[in-house]
């Protein structure tokens, strides 16, 4: 049992309303306000275990398990939308090295808290669904890697895992099916970039949180060099649900190439701020009249940025006239991600907004490789310098360039999750950029800089 | 062998070679600058980038291995512009201390921006302030602004010196390289880290200002630190002036390395530790008059055939080709006898490695080297103690000395100082001030140093190495065999007269 | 014969005469400063230089007083004649990491040609506006850093331009 509390008396859970809104389809979330769901008897009570045990007790082969989560067709759910079953497909058979499953609770996309709901209220779902996906990969250790922020969280899960090693789900032999398997929780301590698959992987094994180098990819060569596969929190809590309700059912819901239901976390200029889990394929306006309740203080929706800082804008038109699944939103020119949706009435300055994401950016940034390094410090002083109202014209172009030279040049994507948008606002929003242009106290070169260095 | 096709030629390279060693093989040059040959892979620079033919992302060549098929292009526009472009992020906030810093000429930055540089840079903001010229013990001086963090120091801190000492702190553009607290390297090795860094972020606190390297040149040699035998180039200036050693490659001997106890060494030969003149009682003359000088005494000795009140003394630090001329002039040519020398035996028997890498507890150079000649020339040896002696018992009216330039021989010769009688006439030949004062009272003749020799000498695994010097120091020290061969040529010079007469 | 011819014919002080008329017109027109000429009454005067003019070289200063060289050797490299001869050494000042402890040029081997005053990036070496240097031995022919940045002839003002950037490109050391 981790013992951190002592010093954290003061974390509480997350407020959020979760009480059901028309327009939801619950999958993952169907018992969540369930008091004490989060403890082993009454997620039993309401159904739990059950794909567990239906894998294990029938000896499910291993194979059939990874052909069901593929004919599901259920997509990372952690932003890059990889097909889970393929991923897991992808771990090599016969080797003799161990496999590891990790669990990606390091939710630190900016705009994104659907995660610390399953942790805070349904951590047996996840736990769950990582057995299934252990099995599955034949992994006899996985790892539940939570962000160091999330202490409650923390304090919930281990206290789950506890209470599943008790019931005998987890340990040696797990009902009696002759697999073994251990589950541990480690924390992290600060890093949005030890949420990047190989970031963590680094960071889990005691080194600096550093990206690494693919080829070789996790599935081959991963942590401790071994077969790894790491997931979303969400996707492997989507498990259960797939094994006790059969492919074909989860594939009937959404979109045919974005199956399934997902969980956004809505926030931003909404009367309903919070998360909800709808169908893949609503269009954004039902969802956002029915299910967020409309634009805060009935205000125009100026812009979207839809599955986290990551993603590209989207203007209002797009946004009114698209879909929520990973096609209609990728054919936008923005993507789908983490679903952490973040709504702009025109209230909102989007020079600023874009500063501050590059600032987050500037921090995050791992530092290993020289084009992020430098070019997210660069894009943060040129935006500096716009909300300072010291831009010159050049600098448009020259956010321009750097962002376009630094995408795709990386190890990993943190670059282009910078880069992509700025490019996304200039071309949407040239005239919020004009603006602080014709203001600018000068648009000469070098004098009267004001100075800004981290 | 693997086909592979570079920029639409076809070669042949060993398989599984790293790509940017098999291009540089081939005379095509892939810019990189966190990849090194000796660590391993880290893929941080981005400069390597190159085109792959169906795929519209680049690729890093370093992370590439040849294999059959492989196809690359290093010249395309693509490939151009962004290696423009990584040196452009390089630079944004790299300092501008050309001027100040002591890798100007050599410099990974410089030499990629003259070739494929942006030349009109667009940064106007202000740069990252970090600190500069941090003291890192008394071996190295860190700046932290110029460092590009390629991170081969610290992989090999952890990989080749396993002390780990170097680290990179903090996140994104604040982050730097650094030791704890920054406390001071303790590490032997830890001037190899300069060598590798490509710019001016680590400089070695011996050749901090002392010159530009566009002036020094490079002769290759031998380090004579001990009997590891490290490749080693040396940079002097003019043939002047010895400015610094650099470990050269080799992979059986030393890789890419030396340790920094092997560095110091070229100081015995610069103009402060010389013997620059031949000295006779401590008045200076020609070199020719002080072999002339030598030969006269040793005529009467040889013509009353009293060779046997002739000793030499040589040492394991002479190359195999000096010795074989002591040998032939002194044993064959004059009939000297008696010879002493240091215990090269117990020093091969005592030779280990001292820390698993690179150095040993022999401290003499050529050990095996010595034993092997001796050997093959039969030469009978005695021992010091042999020697203090015969000198005490005054059997010695005329003693050569060897001596080395290197502080391990210092002992011998003191000891060999004290036991002197007075009326022994004695030669020194040597390059090194410190014995000639020693040796006040006798002929001193300067001899070369190690560094400007030409020979072979032999490591602890028995393997030869030459060394080949091309420069002089100073006019008036001649080698050991010139000397020698000048001693010989006065030897048959007046007989001729004389037959004459 | 006219007669005049005939008396200049015999006597000789007619010549002489005649010479010295045309002495005394170039003695007066000389004296008298009628005839402009070229020759200057050096040293009460001296000539006027282009500003242009290429002397004996100048060291500047930063602005706080120490000398603005670096070090950095450009001007040693690029001297023709090889007269350059810089020591640098570790600065006692903490703000500033490299200068140069010995600084000679060997006038008798310097061509005045200024690629040092062009290749040096700071400003820190230029070609002044002296020209009178002599001396009884050759080895004071070598100048050091006192008289190359401390000469009283300069009048202290020569700084370099690279620490004074709104100052304009004025020569600063004009000597007279």
């Amino acid at each position: 049992m981790i013992k951190h509390t002592q010093h954290y008396k003061n974390i509480r859970p997350m407020y959020v309303d979760l009480t059901p809104q028309p327009g939801e389809k619950r999958l993952l979330m169907e018992h969540v306000q369930v008091p004490n769901i989060h403890t082993l008897p009454v997620y039993e009570s309401k159904g739990g275990y059950q794909a567990l045990k239906k894998v294990l007790e029938s000896k499910m082969d291993r194979e059939t398990l990874i052909k069901e989560v593929q004919g599901s067709a259920v997509r990372g759910r952690g932003g890059a939308g990889f097909p889970t079953g393929n991923k897991w497909n992808f771990v090599p058979k016969n080797t003799d090295k161990p496999h590891y499953l990790l669990c990606n609770a390091d939710e630190s996309e900016p705009g994104t808290f659907k995660d610390r709901v399953i942790l805070e209220h349904l951590p047996h779902m996840m736990i769950e669904g990582m057995i299934i996906g252990s099995y599955a990969i034949q992994a006899a250790r996985s790892y539940v890697y939570i962000r160091g922020e999330y202490t409650y969280a923390t304090e919930i899960v281990d206290r789950a895992i506890q209470e599943a090693y008790k019931a005998g789900y987890l340990g040696k032999n797990i009902l009696g099916s002759g697999f073994d398997h251990e589950m541990v929780v480690h924390r992290g301590a600060g890093a949005y970039i030890c949420g990047e698959e190989t970031g963590l992987i680094s960071s889990l094994e005691g080194k600096k949180g550093w990206p690494k180098l693919k080829p070789p990819f996790p599935a081959v060569e991963g942590y401790l060099r071994c077969p790894t596969v790491v997931n979303n929190v969400e996707t492997l809590a989507c498990v259960p649900w797939i094994i006790n309700h059969g492919a074909e059912a989860y594939a009937k819901i959404g979109t045919p190439k974005s199956t399934g239901t997902k969980m956004w976390s809505v926030s931003g200029d909404v009367t309903r701020p919070g998360v909800y889990e709808v169908e893949n394929g609503i269009p954004f306006k039902d969802f956002l009249e029915k299910v967020c309740g409309g634009m805060k203080g009935g205000r125009k929706l100026k812009a979207l940025i839809p599955g986290g800082s990551s993603a590209p804008i989207m203007t209002a038109e797009e946004a009114m006239s698209c879909t929520l699944d990973y096609e209609s939103i990728a054919s936008k020119g923005s993507m789908l991600g983490s679903g952490g949706m973040v709504v702009l009435d025109d209230s909102r300055d989007l020079v600023q907004v874009l500063k501050n994401l590059a600032e987050f950016y500037r921090e995050e940034s791992c530092g290993q490789c020289t084009p992020c390094r430098e070019g997210t410090g660069w894009l943060e002083k040129i935006l500096h310098s716009f909300t300072e109202r010291q831009a010159r014209r050049e600098d448009l172009q020259l956010l321009k360039t750097t962002s376009q030279n630094m995408i795709g040049r990386t190890i990993c994507v943190l670059a282009d999750s910078i880069a992509m948008p700025v490019l996304s606002y200039l071309e949407k929003f040239p005239g919020e950029f004009e603006n602080y242009l014709q203001g600018s106290s000068n648009t000469s070169s070098m004098s009267g800089r004001v100075k800004h260095n981290g | 062998m693997a086909k592979v096709k570079i920029n639409g030629k076809d070669f042949e390279v060993p398989t599984g070679q790293n790509l940017v060693d098999a291009a540089e093989n081939l005379g095509i040059d892939i810019p990189h600058y966190c990849y090194h040959p000796g660590l391993s892979i880290a893929g941080q620079c981005r400069m390597c980038y190159v085109e792959q033919p169906g795929n519209s992302k680049l690729q890093i060549a370093c992370n590439m291995k040849c294999s059959d098929g492989l196809e690359v292009i290093t010249d395309s526009p693509k490939v151009k512009d962004a290696v423009k472009w990584s040196l452009e992020f390089h630079l944004i906030n790299h300092p501008i201390d050309c001027p100040i810093c002591d890798q100007a000429g050599e410099c990974g930055l410089q030499d990629y921006y003259m070739e494929v540089g942006k030349y009109s840079s667009e940064m106007r903001e202000h740069k990252q302030i970090k600190q500069k010229a941090v003291d890192l013990g008394e071996k190295i001086v860190l700046d932290k602004e110029r460092c590009i963090l390629c991170g081969r120091c610290v992989r090999f801190t952890q990989e080749v010196s396993k002390t780990s000492e170097l680290g990179i702190y903090n996140r994104g553009d604040r982050s730097v390289i650094g030791t704890v607290n920054d406390e001071v390297m303790k590490d032997n090795y830890q001037v190899n880290t300069v060598d590798i860094c490509p710019v001016g972020a680590l400089t070695s606190k011996d050749f901090r200002f002392e010159q530009r390297v566009w002036f020094l040149k490079e002769v290759s040699s031998v380090c004579n630190g001990c009997s590891a035998g490290c490749n080693v180039d040396t940079h002097h200036k003019s043939g002047k002036h010895i400015y610094r050693l650099k470990p050269r490659y080799n992979p059986e001997v030393n890789e890419y390395w030396m340790c920094d106890d092997g560095r110091p060494t070229y100081k015995t030969a610069n103009y402060d530790h010389r013997l620059t003149a031949a000295k006779l009682g401590g008045v200076e003359l020609p070199t020719n008059e002080a072999v002339t000088t030598w030969m006269n005494d040793l005529r009467t000795l040889i013509a009353t055939e009293r060779t046997d009140e002739i000793a030499a003394w040589i040492h394991p630090d002479l190359t195999s080709e000096e010795i074989t001329s002591i040998v032939k002039t002194l044993r064959d040519e004059f009939g000297i006898s008696q010879f002493y020398s240091e215990d090269a035996d117990k020093s091969a028997r005592d030779d280990k490695t001292v820390d698993q890498l690179l150095k040993r507890a022999d401290l003499w150079c050529n050990t095996q080297g010595f034993l092997k000649v001796t050997s093959a020339l039969k030469l009978k040896l005695g021992s010091l103690n042999q020697l203090e002696e015969r000198l005490a018992q005054a059997k010695i009216n005329h003693l050569v000395i060897f001596g080395s330039e290197k502080n391990v021989g210092v002992q011998s010769l003191k000891r060999i100082r004290a036991a002197l009688p007075a009326d022994c006439f004695t030669v020194l030949i040597s390059p090194r001030l410190q014995n000639a004062e020693l040796f006040s009272h006798s002929l001193a003749i300067p001899s070369i140093s190690h560094y400007e020799k030409n020979g072979t000498i032999m490591n602890w695994k028995k393997i030869e190495q030459k060394l080949g010097s091309d420069f002089r120091m100073f006019k008036s020290a001649w080698s050991v065999e010139e000397i020698l061969t000048s001693l010989s040529q006065e030897y048959q010079r007046p007989q001729k007269e004389v037959s004459r007469a | 014969m006219s007669a005049l011819a005939e008396l200049e014919k015999r006597s000789y002080w007619i010549g002489i005469v005649k010479g010295l008329l045309i002495t005394g017109r170039h003695f007066i027109l000389n004296l008298t400063g009628i005839r402009k000429r070229p020759t200057i009454e050096y040293p009460e005067k001296r000539r006027k230089y282009s500003n242009r003019f290429m002397g004996i070289h100048v060291l500047t200063l930063k602005p706080t007083g120490e000398i603005a060289c670096t070090a950095c050797m450009l001007c040693a490299t690029n001297c023709p004649a090889d007269c350059i001869h810089i020591v640098a050494a570790e600065s006692p000042n903490p703000n500033i990491e490299k200068y140069p402890a010995v600084y000679e040029i060997d006038l008798m081997r310097c061509v005045f040609c200024g690629f040092c005053e062009e290749a040096c990036p700071v400003d820190a070496v230029r070609m002044g506006r002296d020209y009178e240097y002599a001396e009884l031995s050759e080895r004071n022919f070598v100048i050091g850093i006192d008289y190359l940045a401390h000469r009283p002839q300069l009048k202290k003002k020569n700084v370099s331009v690279f620490h004074e950037p709104e100052k304009t490109f004025k020569s600063t050391v004009r000597a007279d």
